[in-house]
């Protein structure tokens, strides 16, 4: 079983449009990572390149299933779409 | 001469590549009288006396404040005026100057910079009512200012609570901010009792204003933040999930984040004793008393307390994961000097000794090994050498010596 340093919510991390690809800062100064092709297989582990440390993220699968369009976060909606 | 170790994926060790070093190294960046040094995720920032900054890493936002893409070496930075302290947020940069401005540069994704625009050189801060600054700090999304009139301001990334737990204020509000819209709010959770009346451009606030509770100096945790009254009481607002505001979290009783400022009581034996300093890491806190002592609380998963598990406490007051109740940190001499890392702490004895303590993966604490550091050690291969500064960045550490 993997140990989470943190639990963090999607509209935490930043999204990078270009890259397609959802970053948190992780302590030792890089940045965890998890691309949007991965949230819509059901991935929700987020690691950094540069340490063991890896983020449990917390989102809606529903939210980035194909077809829809995942907001950037900075444009997120309040309400939570149903 | 400047001393690095730790984590260095964008050089923020000044030395010219982007390995990590387990054992102090010696910077081929020369910067003499160096008065301060304070680190983000990915940079540092080192302050003369003479009040000159010199930067170094990644400046992927612009928080090296220069147009460069980054920097394996510190540069110097040109700013209007001579700089008092500096402040390393995540991506960000707060530069408090002799005069009481205080300058902001890098990321402004969550409105930390409190600027009206990114910007990647040094822009003043507005604000404040019109009072000199006498404090800053910088958290990984917010930031932090004390005024000559003991006020303290927050601005950047927000957080709320709801019924049910914690909820993450959207970022939207950060998205407002960054495309130059003055309306939204920023206040960093301690507001909820200030008059609306204090609210000014770009919606600093300031969330005390009585006399008694005038403030001195701030320190800003990953989602917290601390302040200490000229009275010597200490203070502390924001995200306690890991019992960094020194209270047991608990979701029933509503204890997971508070969003007004709580008095911290480190001592149960209502020591009259000063606080010297407070420093936080992103989930710890550690102050430092003007006899030399250290306390510390919150999170432990990577010993960032630098308790040894015999002295566990029995008032259930530390589990496995962390520990809320302040206690003296063993195995330290006479401390002048704290900082802290993300999740390790580094400490400067009177006589030049530097001791690390916490998470180690990056070898940060700099005793040769990647395996935590349970109490603080000595970094022996500093021995030889006095060191005068010491400062720490999320991951890395940096020391000034001769």
């Amino acid at each position: 079983m993997t140990t989470y340093h943190d639990e963090v919510e999607i509209e935490d991390f930043e999204y990078d449009e270009e890259a397609e690809t959802y970053y948190y800062p992780c302590p030792c100064g890089d940045r965890f990572e998890i691309t949007k092709d991965d949230l819509a297989n059901g991935e929700d582990e987020a690691a950094c390149p540069s340490c063991s440390l890896v983020v449990k993220v917390i989102y809606d699968i529903d939210d980035f299933m194909e077809g829809e369009t995942v907001p950037a976060v900075g444009q997120r909606d309040v309400e939570v779409v149903t | 001469m400047l001393t690095t170790i730790g984590a260095n994926s964008y050089g923020q060790l000044s030395l010219g590549d982007t390995e990590d070093r387990t054992l102090p190294v010696r910077s081929t960046s020369h910067v003499s009288e160096v008065k301060q040094i304070s680190g983000g995720g990915g940079h540092t920032v080192v302050l003369t006396c003479n009040g000159e900054c010199f930067l170094c890493g990644n400046n992927n936002k612009g928080q090296l404040g220069m147009i460069l893409d980054e920097s394996l070496c510190l540069k110097q930075l040109s700013l209007p005026t001579t700089v008092m302290k500096v402040s390393c947020g995540w991506e960000h940069t707060l530069a408090l100057t002799n005069n009481g401005d205080v300058f902001a540069w890098g990321s402004n994704s969550h409105g930390q910079a409190g600027l009206e625009l990114d910007s990647s050189s040094p822009v003043k801060v507005e604000g404040f009512n019109g009072h000199p600054v006498r404090d800053v700090a910088a958290g990984i999304r917010h930031s932090l200012a004390v005024t000559d009139d003991g006020n303290v301001w927050t601005w950047g990334a927000e957080r709320e609570v709801s019924w049910d737990g914690w909820k993450i204020c959207r970022a939207d509000r950060g998205g407002l901010i960054s495309r130059g819209l003055l309306s939204c709010l920023f206040v960093y959770y301690a507001t909820l009792h200030t008059a609306s009346s204090q609210i000014t451009i770009r919606s600093r606030q300031t969330w005390q204003v009585s006399e008694e509770l005038k403030c001195r100096s701030v320190a800003a945790g990953a989602y917290h933040s601390l302040a200490i009254t000229v009275h010597n009481r200490l203070f502390g607002w924001g995200d306690n999930k890991r019992g960094q505001l020194a209270i047991e979290p608990d979701k029933t009783a509503g204890t997971l984040m508070f969003s007004k400022p709580k008095e911290i009581s480190w001592n149960s034996e209502k020591s009259t004793e000063v606080i010297s300093c407070v420093a936080s890491g992103w989930t710890h806190v550690l102050i430092l008393l003007d006899g030399g002592d250290v306390y510390s609380w919150g999170r432990n998963v990577y010993c960032q307390l630098g308790r040894p598990s015999e002295s566990d406490q029995t008032d259930g007051s530390r589990r496995m994961d962390m520990c809320w109740k302040p206690a003296k940190v063993p195995h330290l001499p006479k401390i002048d000097h704290i900082a802290c890392g993300s999740e390790h702490n580094i400490a400067l004895t009177a006589n030049g000794e530097v001791y690390c303590w916490g998470w180690n993966e990056h070898g940060m604490c700099a005793d040769g090994t990647e395996e935590d550091v349970q109490v603080p050690k000595q970094v022996a291969t500093l021995d030889k050498f006095k060191t005068h500064v010491i400062g720490s960045g999320a991951g890395h550490c940096m020391v000034a010596c001769s």
